[in-house]
């Protein structure tokens, strides 16, 4: 229990700093256990370096929404579900996929390339609601391998 | 088929109550060549099912279908594979219900599938475990499920002989120090209605932990009471010993050494061997069980550039005790030494994707010929391929 506060703790620094956003931003975002495709996107893109760090959600939704890196039926406030932010983190960052991801690029293989590379801990499916602690950690993870340049 | 049936509608029912579900379908092909079996292929296809039942459950189904080519002809084969049930509550406490993987500390006593069910529960720095599994479901001829010459009696009978094993098990943690204590106590009953039975109990206790940074080891002794019908029971013995030394360096490697005993017969018709439960074989190529043997073993393991790692290891097996503990082609009937030989093995694995593994592999066994083994018994020599694609 204290390793996982401990890591919740640094995420939540690595989000202030990396993120660029207010503690009462990230407080937000960490109490949220199902966060909207608008928020999802308005925290990936600046992250992936794709957007101004201060980009409304709205903008990043859209944004997002143009590249086809979410539904096309998808409204901003529907909750996003883990598989489909897989495959907005596997868009965002340019993440290489497998076999089936590279043949096949959707959510499916979105969500088994990061349960692979171990940035989905603990219970997941992926019709799972997203939490915003665990947005934090896969964006986490995210930063991590493209700063060591996997 | 009524027993296999009802454990898996049982899953299958509580898959209906998921909210959540995942799927997919793994396939392998594995291709060998060696101068005693010929060519042979396996080629395997598991379909598998995942599902989060409610806050705190989880469901996972799979079976394998295999497809076996052996001197030239085909046999299809079928098995259930891992289906688990598994119920985390808020204090920690795990309940697994199905077939899952089940192993006691040392892996020397069982160590592989299992149907049963088991409850975990943890404290501060250890835990309690107990489990009661079966092994009358299993495919009789894809598993080590093997204890006796009576359990692959019947050739026409598809499922394993029907034993019950019940376990129970403390661990504690930073016993002193980073020292971790193990200690397991296992009984296993053999309930066929007619013929030999084979009743077993162990009790397994040992430390594991550092020994300086980059050292560390698994250290366990078991002591086994084996009972078969009509013969007193026979006190018999076993031990483990795994090494692993982590060299300094930015490598990605690993130096280990491993030691496996177990104790033999008196002689051909007084004694026993020590049994374990599941009859896991104990080299590459040289492969028997761990009863009455001695096998020593050291490797190097190396992880290069994240996608290929390679493993070299060099062995040799003794006999402990008389009698014919274990089976293999060219075992003399009246062996002169107990040295069998020696073993070299050599493996790479290259997984280009995340969802595709390419593996090759090549050894040789030299046995004592003229000694453990008949004059004239020749070197047995492997080489082994396998790709695994995951949809």
């Amino acid at each position: 229990m204290r390793t996982k506060l401990l890591t919740m703790f640094l995420f939540m620094a690595v989000g202030v700093l990396a993120f660029g956003q207010s503690a009462e931003e990230m407080d937000a975002l960490l109490a949220d256990e199902g966060v909207s495709f608008a928020r999802a996107a308005r925290y990936v893109l600046p992250a992936a370096e794709i957007l101004s760090e201060d980009v409304p959600e709205a903008d990043a939704f859209r944004a997002a929404r143009e590249r086809g890196w979410v539904p096309s039926s998808a409204a901003p406030d529907d909750s996003i579900r883990l598989d489909q932010f897989s495959y907005l983190v596997m868009k965002a960052f340019s993440l290489k996929g497998g076999v089936c991801y590279s043949l096949f690029p959707g959510r499916r293989y979105a969500y088994r390339e990061l349960l692979s590379r171990d940035y989905l801990q603990g219970r997941s499916d992926p019709s799972q609601a997203l939490s915003g602690s665990r947005l934090v950690l896969i964006l986490g993870h995210a930063l991590d391998e493209r700063e060591v340049g996997l | 088929m009524k027993r296999v049936a009802l454990p898996f509608v049982f899953l299958a029912a509580c898959a209906l109550t998921a909210w959540a579900s995942d799927f997919g379908l793994a396939l392998s092909g594995a291709p060998k060549y060696g101068n005693a079996d010929g060519f042979e292929l396996t080629a395997k296809a598991t379909p598998w099912f995942s599902a989060l039942v409610g806050d705190r459950g989880s469901l996972f189904l799979s079976a394998d279908f295999y497809l076996e080519m052996e001197e030239g002809e085909a046999q299809f084969q079928f098995d259930m594979g891992r289906f688990e049930y598994r119920l985390v509550t808020t204090s920690g406490t795990t309940l697994d219900f199905g077939r899952f993987s089940v192993a006691d500390p040392s892996g020397v006593v069982v160590s592989g599938l299992l149907d049963g069910v088991r409850l975990e529960l943890p404290m501060a720095d250890s835990s309690l475990r107990v489990g009661a599994y079966y092994t009358g479901l299993f495919n009789k001829y894809e598993n080590y499920l093997c204890m006796s010459a009576a359990d692959m009696g019947d050739l026409d009978t598809f499922f394993s002989s029907s034993r019950v094993l019940a376990a129970a098990a403390y661990e504690r943690k930073n016993l002193f120090g980073e020292q971790g204590l193990a200690v397991e106590a296992l009984a296993q009953f053999d309930l066929r209605s007619e013929g030999d039975r084979l009743h077993t109990q162990y009790l397994v206790a040992g430390f594991s932990g550092p020994v300086v940074p980059g050292l560390s080891y698994n250290a366990y002794g078991i002591a086994s009471l084996v009972e078969e019908t009509d013969k007193d029971p026979v006190l018999t013995g076993a031990a483990s010993l795994d090494v692993t030394w982590l060299p300094p360096g930015e490598a990605a490697d690993r130096v280990y050494g491993q030691v496996r005993w177990a104790s033999g017969a008196k002689s051909d018709t007084e004694g026993s061997p020590f049994l374990p439960v599941t009859a896991n074989p104990q080299g590459a190529i040289f492969d028997p069980r761990l009863a009455g043997l001695l096998a020593v073993r050291g490797g190097y393991a190396v992880r290069l550039s994240g996608k290929v790692s390679l493993d070299a290891s060099a062995g040799t097996f003794l006999k402990m005790g008389e009698g014919q503990p274990f089976t293999y082609d060219g075992l003399s009937a009246s062996p002169t030494s107990a040295w069998l030989g020696v073993e070299a093995f050599a493996a790479a694995r290259y997984m280009p994707a995340s969802d595709l593994a390419l593996s090759l592999g090549a050894g040789i066994f030299v046995p004592n010929a003229g000694g453990a083994f008949d004059a004239g018994t020749d070197p047995s020599y492997l080489v082994s391929a396998a790709v695994l694609i995951s949809l």
